[in-house]
């Protein structure tokens, strides 16, 4: 089985239908910047924020921030899980260390 | 030019004057800098017939520009969706249309206004919190400008090569002074003051690894040149001996957030290499020069190894033991490059090799260079091409 992200129309590979299935929440960290200069005026609270690009278990990419590290602990391929930050009108997945919390169901 | 007739050539080259911050329209900066190139390559405007531009919506079209020069002949028109990926493939389009028979000369032109103007990856820009494709999966976490993407791969290339931060640092800073002492040479350049230590070291940090000092400038102006088929009357001819453009797999629909490529250790340079120089029938150790795209200081490291100048993880101590720098074995961006002349979006890189194979750069000028490689780009996407004389 193969998994797409971002999403898209069609498997390239097979040609065939692609579904929505949850992911594991287990990634490593690929690459990372701690960003020091807010490129908008709307993102100056987030200072400093470590965007990253997050290898999730499933085999794709996600951009994220790691979150409950200080940038020295930062370190390539790292192993993170999600935590889901929400907002009054959106849900951010952010990483940090750590096993994956237990949900419901 | 080596002998071949089958090969287009760079027959002029022309620039408006860099400036920080023009009064001048673009118009203004587009026409100075035509006008210098048909002196060049002594040709009138009849003579040419057709245009190419690129820009991301930031300049003229090619159709306005032949308006606007008033070409009364025009047979090809193109404009390049693109930044420094296509810089060297608007020259290598122009090539291919002439070396096909759809034009005769080709006049290619970037004007922009990169600091009066659209300000790419600046701030407080609305579209830089774009969340249109791709971008609604990057741009609400703060993936929003250039030196971000750049930081990227440059962090991915210091785990897979276990390239320390004090090595970086140091290899960054390397890149950041040697393209100063390039410019202190060159009265066209508008960043002309050395870089000392000290200068690096307390260069505020954007986005790391980068520093104010690693990212390159922006500025307004002008550059354009003339593609044709050389005969014996141009005597300025630098033939395009080699073009190739591309990447590697996946590498993402947007040119700011490359969600989908996954070889982040490397750039387009690992992918279009091998190619480019098969087609020449030359190797990395044939050039006498080479012009990389220094958006920022880590992206020259990158290609450095891309196309084969250092083995991976090499290109720290290649830059660090000076290769690259005046009188060293691989002069790089003898101008000074959008590091220190000025961001022309890449074309006045084009423009200062041409210059080196015609003996009469404005800086530091190589003895009797004979290849140059010419390059543009960065992560995914890119172009390049060598210039012989």
């Amino acid at each position: 089985m193969t998994y797409q992200f971002p999403p898209r129309p069609l498997c390239p590979g097979c040609r065939g239908k692609l579904e929505w299935v949850e992911a594991s929440g287990r990634a490593t960290l690929r690459t990372w910047t701690v960003v020091r200069r807010a490129t908008h005026a709307r993102l100056a609270d987030w200072l400093p924020y470590a965007l990253a690009i997050v290898h999730l278990e499933e085999g794709v990419n996600l951009c994220s921030h790691v979150v409950g590290l200080e940038p020295e602990q930062l370190v390539g391929d790292l192993p993170l899980t999600v935590t889901i930050v929400r907002t009054e009108t959106q849900a951010f997945p952010v990483f940090s260390p750590g096993e994956v919390p237990e949900v419901a169901a | 030019m080596t002998g071949t007739t089958d090969r287009a050539a760079i027959l002029g080259i022309g620039r408006a004057a860099f400036e920080k911050k023009s009064q001048r329209m673009i118009e203004t900066l587009a026409l100075d800098s035509i006008i210098a190139a048909l002196d060049d390559a002594e040709l009138e405007i009849g003579d040419i017939d057709g245009v190419l531009t690129f820009g991301l919506g930031d300049t003229i079209s090619a159709a306005g520009i032949a308006t606007l020069t008033g070409m009364p002949n025009v047979g090809f028109i193109s404009t390049l969706d693109g930044g420094g990926n296509v810089v060297v493939s608007a020259v290598g389009y122009a090539a291919a249309a002439v070396q096909s028979g759809l034009a005769k000369k080709v006049l290619v032109v970037r004007a922009l206004k990169a600091r009066t103007g659209k300000r790419l990856g600046g701030t407080d820009e609305p579209e830089h919190l774009s969340t249109a494709g791709i971008r609604q999966f990057t741009g609400p976490y703060g993936w929003t400008a250039y030196s971000h993407t750049f930081a990227l791969v440059a962090r991915r290339y210091m785990i897979e090569n276990g390239i320390s931060d004090t090595l970086m640092y140091d290899g960054m800073k390397a890149v950041a002074q040697t393209a100063r002492r390039y410019s202190s040479r060159n009265p066209r350049a508008l960043m002309r003051d050395l870089i000392s230590d000290d200068d690096y070291a307390s260069s505020p940090m954007i986005a790391d690894p980068f520093r104010r000092l690693d990212c390159c400038l922006e500025s307004d102006g002008a550059c354009a040149l003339i593609v044709g088929m050389p005969s014996a009357r141009d005597r300025g001819a630098v033939e395009i001996t080699a073009f190739r453009e591309g990447g590697g797999p996946m590498p993402g629909g947007d040119l700011l957030a490359f969600l989908e490529w996954d070889n982040w250790s490397k750039v387009y340079a690992h992918f279009v290499a091998q190619d480019l120089y098969a087609q020449a029938g030359l190797g990395p150790t044939d050039m006498d020069l080479a012009i990389l795209y220094d958006n920022f200081t880590t992206n020259v490291i990158s290609q450095l190894e891309g196309f084969g100048f250092c083995g991976p993880g090499e290109a720290i101590d290649f830059v660090v033991d000076g290769n690259i720098g005046p009188g060293g074995s691989l002069p790089v961006n003898t101008h000074g490059g959008l590091l220190a002349e000025a961001y022309n979006h890449g074309l006045n890189g084009v423009l200062e090799a041409y210059d080196q194979l015609r003996d009469r750069g404005a800086g530091v000028q190589l003895s009797e260079p004979v290849h140059a490689l010419v390059a543009s780009g960065g992560v995914g996407v890119g172009s390049a091409m060598i210039l012989s004389r």
